[in-house]
């Protein structure tokens, strides 16, 4: 079934008024009934729903309308899928907060336009990027009701749209569309009402937090889509029943199949930490001193798009800020054989968990790593991966770029390149991306970890849109925020090794970091809103993802 | 004369100090964590603060933030050293009193601990390094002292003193619990 965008434009008026008139037992109860009167009707003549909706705004107005969709909420509700709106088929917008919207996708190929009296998800995600952009009033309640309306000719006006009619035709769409981008998500993170700078770390929610001010209350159909947008399933259609050999012979079957392929990822991996730890040892690494100034420096940079939400302390060297290598190596050489298996293990787990190949294979087998016999499987081939690549497992972890404790200490590789200054220039503002992106880390509440970790076993793409995933997301609103001609800035990054040229700019991308965990993340932000997002994310209000 | 015995008064009176605790009792428990002999590990007296660590320890003049147990507000951790241990955290709650005094790899095996505290209150399961250790933390809460010992890891990975309290406001109040996120970057 799927998503009831309900139309019933103007040129249907007459037809509708019509309609009631012939019925007159309905042109009465729509013209003098009670709201649960008339909340009756709509369900007992679905196939006028619409029409009735639109002649009963033309007469009674906005708020009365408001009062029988709460009537009939419940039942409408009861009747919407749990998850989202393609069993149809029709694909969603890519690419944007809106992707796997059908409907959204239809009106963004000119297909479908959103106007007063229809209603449904789409409708709700265009009021919460409404209201995030600031066309308020707007109440989300999935009704493209007279507000929303005003507001998207609100919106078409101050943007000088060709059309200004309140209609969400194509052209408006996609519009919006573009503007909810990474440097809107730094902007809106600075609504925070003022005074809420370095906001103490809670445990437990505030629920009145005056940051909370931008949210809403998710409905059970919003946090179930809230759910399922970054879920482990979202990439594919339903899981059938597990296929563990889809040919003759052991390279059909999943389990050597997986084993291979994480084989060959240690292997990769491996060659590349192999480098690391030489650079480590001839010392070819940016100084400690340096990189403190590099992380404070991102610090600095986040504090001024996330401030007002949460803040750390000042990074200090062997204290909340190492050298990942060095401290890494130092624990493992208090492991015993045994040890140094579980910890192998666990780099084994986290290589399966961000693999794409690993994700096709399952697609092949139909596989969902959380039901017992595939999970059996997975623990088979993690233990075997562990227990005959130990070593290089462990130096992987170890050369791994990055890492936040729930502390908020924070541990980064320091190797330099090989190629010479402008090859150290370009890793340093690599690095100054990772500190902004581990700093995020280390400012997520604990509910959100907590939330996490349910999460792995029963969902671990989800679990991992959560971690990386957001936390990549907010990484590169910060990074639309920098000042780049800022010579203090450059100072920080690049110390020593500061360009002597004007105008050299740079590379800041990050897209090749956790694109699809990112994807998932902004389409979670599409159904929820970011400022719902922030507040889970710094302030622990998890119900508001749909937890 | 009156100068003299004025002197004399004051001399003998120390200033006023916060209600609970005398100097003495936090001072002497901080300093029997600091030795990191595993011998004199105790519990510390309730109402120590900031200001005791700070008179008996070398301050690393560093802070960060922590959270312990289900606690509303997140802690601060104050660091200092001192000649037997590199780092010590103390672990400051926003009323400024001392709640955890703890230390990462001290010098000592479990089995030093077990001979003074004999068998822990309970085991509780501990996550280090993104896994999970079974009953690796030995909390003898109602004497004031944690270890953590993990199979499969050589030595103590951490000890820790507080004043002593039940098993439930233990976990409420005082348990760390590690979680690490990896960037791929």
């Amino acid at each position: 079934m799927g998503e009831h965008a309900v139309h019933a434009g103007a040129e249907e008026e007459a037809e509708v008024t019509g309609a009631a008139r012939s019925s007159e037992p309905a042109g009465r109860v729509i013209a003098q009934g009670t709201p649960a009167q008339i909340a009756e009707l709509l369900v007992q003549r679905p196939d006028l729903r619409d029409q009735l909706l639109r002649s009963l705004h033309t007469r009674r107005g906005n708020a009365f309308v408001q009062q029988v969709l709460a009537s009939t909420g419940a039942a409408a509700k009861s009747d919407e899928p749990a998850v989202d709106d393609d069993a149809s088929g029709k694909p969603g917008p890519s690419g944007s907060r809106f992707q796997g919207d059908g409907t959204l996708g239809a009106v963004e190929r000119g297909a479908e336009d959103l106007k007063l009296g229809d209603s449904g998800r789409a409708v709700r995600k265009l009021q919460i990027a409404l209201a995030e952009l600031s066309f308020r009033p707007l109440d989300v309640t999935g009704v493209f009701d007279a507000q929303t309306e005003a507001q998207v000719q609100a919106y078409q006006t101050a943007r000088k749209l060709a059309r200004r009619d309140g209609v969400m035709d194509a052209a408006t769409f996609i519009g919006l569309e573009k503007e909810l981008n990474p440097e809107h998500y730094a902007r809106v993170a600075g609504h925070a009402p003022p005074g809420m700078a370095n906001n103490p770390k809670r445990q437990r929610p505030d629920p009145s937090s005056p940051l909370l001010a931008e949210t809403h209350q998710l409905a059970p159909d919003e946090a179930a889509e809230a759910n399922e947008i970054i879920s482990t399933a979202k990439s594919g259609p339903p899981v059938g029943a597990f296929k563990e050999s889809i040919g003759e012979g052991m390279e059909h079957m999943y389990g050597p199949r997986m084993l291979t392929i994480l084989q060959a990822r240690i292997d990769e991996a491996y060659g590349n930490a192999k480098a690391t730890q030489k650079d480590h040892d001839k010392g070819n690494t940016f100084a400690m001193d340096h990189l403190v100034r590099l992380g404070n420096a991102a610090k600095q940079q986040v504090d001024a798009v996330f401030g007002s939400w949460a803040t750390g302390p000042e990074l200090k060297a062997d204290i909340n800020f190492r050298d990942r290598y060095t401290a890494d190596r130092a624990e493992q050489a208090k492991l015993d054989p045994a040890g140094k298996v579980v910890e192998a293990r666990s780099r084994a787990r986290y290589l399966m968990s961000t693999n794409d190949e690993v994700d096709a294979l399952d697609k092949e087998h139909s596989a969902d790593r959380t039901r017992p016999a595939e999970a059996a499987i997975i623990k088979t081939v993690l233990d075997l991966l562990a227990r005959d690549n130990t070593e290089k497992l462990l130096l992987i972890t170890s050369t791994w770029s990055g890492s936040t404790d729930r502390e908020g200490h924070i541990k980064l590789q320091r190797t330099k390149t090989h190629y010479g200054e402008d090859g150290d220039r370009d890793r340093l503002w690599r690095k100054f991306g990772t500190m902004i992106h581990e700093y995020l880390h280390s400012l997520v509440h604990p509910n959100w970890l907590d939330h996490r970790r349910d999460k792995r076993d029963t969902d671990p793409q989800g679990a991992h849109v959560l971690s990386e995933g957001v936390t990549e997301f907010l990484t590169r609103a910060v990074l639309t925020r920098l000042d780049l001609a800022d010579p203090k800035l450059h100072q920080a990054v690049e110390g020593k090794h500061l360009h002597d040229s004007e105008g050299a700019t740079p590379d800041l991308d990050r897209s090749g970091s956790y694109a699809k965990e990112y994807a998932q993340a902004h389409g979670l932000v599409g159904v929820v809103g970011a400022h719902n997002v922030y507040a889970a994310y710094f302030l622990g209000h998890m119900n508001l993802i749909g937890a | 004369m009156r100068t003299i015995l004025l002197l004399a008064v004051l001399t003998a009176c120390p200033p006023a100090r916060g209600p609970a605790t005398p100097m003495t009792d936090c001072h002497a428990a901080i300093v029997a964590f600091a030795s990191a002999d595993p011998a004199k590990v105790r519990a510390l007296p309730s109402g120590c603060t900031l200001a005791d660590a700070t008179s008996t320890l070398t301050s690393l003049d560093a802070v960060s933030g922590g959270l312990l147990g289900a606690r509303d507000h997140g802690v601060d951790i104050h660091y200092f050293s001192s000649p037997a241990l590199p780092k010590i955290r103390a672990w400051i709650d926003p009323k400024g009193a001392l709640v955890l005094l703890d230390t990462e790899w001290p010098p000592g095996a479990e089995s030093a601990y077990l001979a003074v505290l004999g068998e822990p209150e309970t085991r509780l399961d501990y996550a280090w390094r993104g896994a999970p250790h079974p009953r690796s933390e030995l909390v003898w809460p109602r004497r004031g002292v944690v270890v953590v010992a993990m199979p499969g890891v050589r030595g103590v990975h951490r000890v820790g003193v507080f004043a002593p309290t039940s098993l439930a406001e233990y976990e409420t109040q005082l348990r760390y619990i590690d979680a690490t996120s990896d960037d791929e970057g």
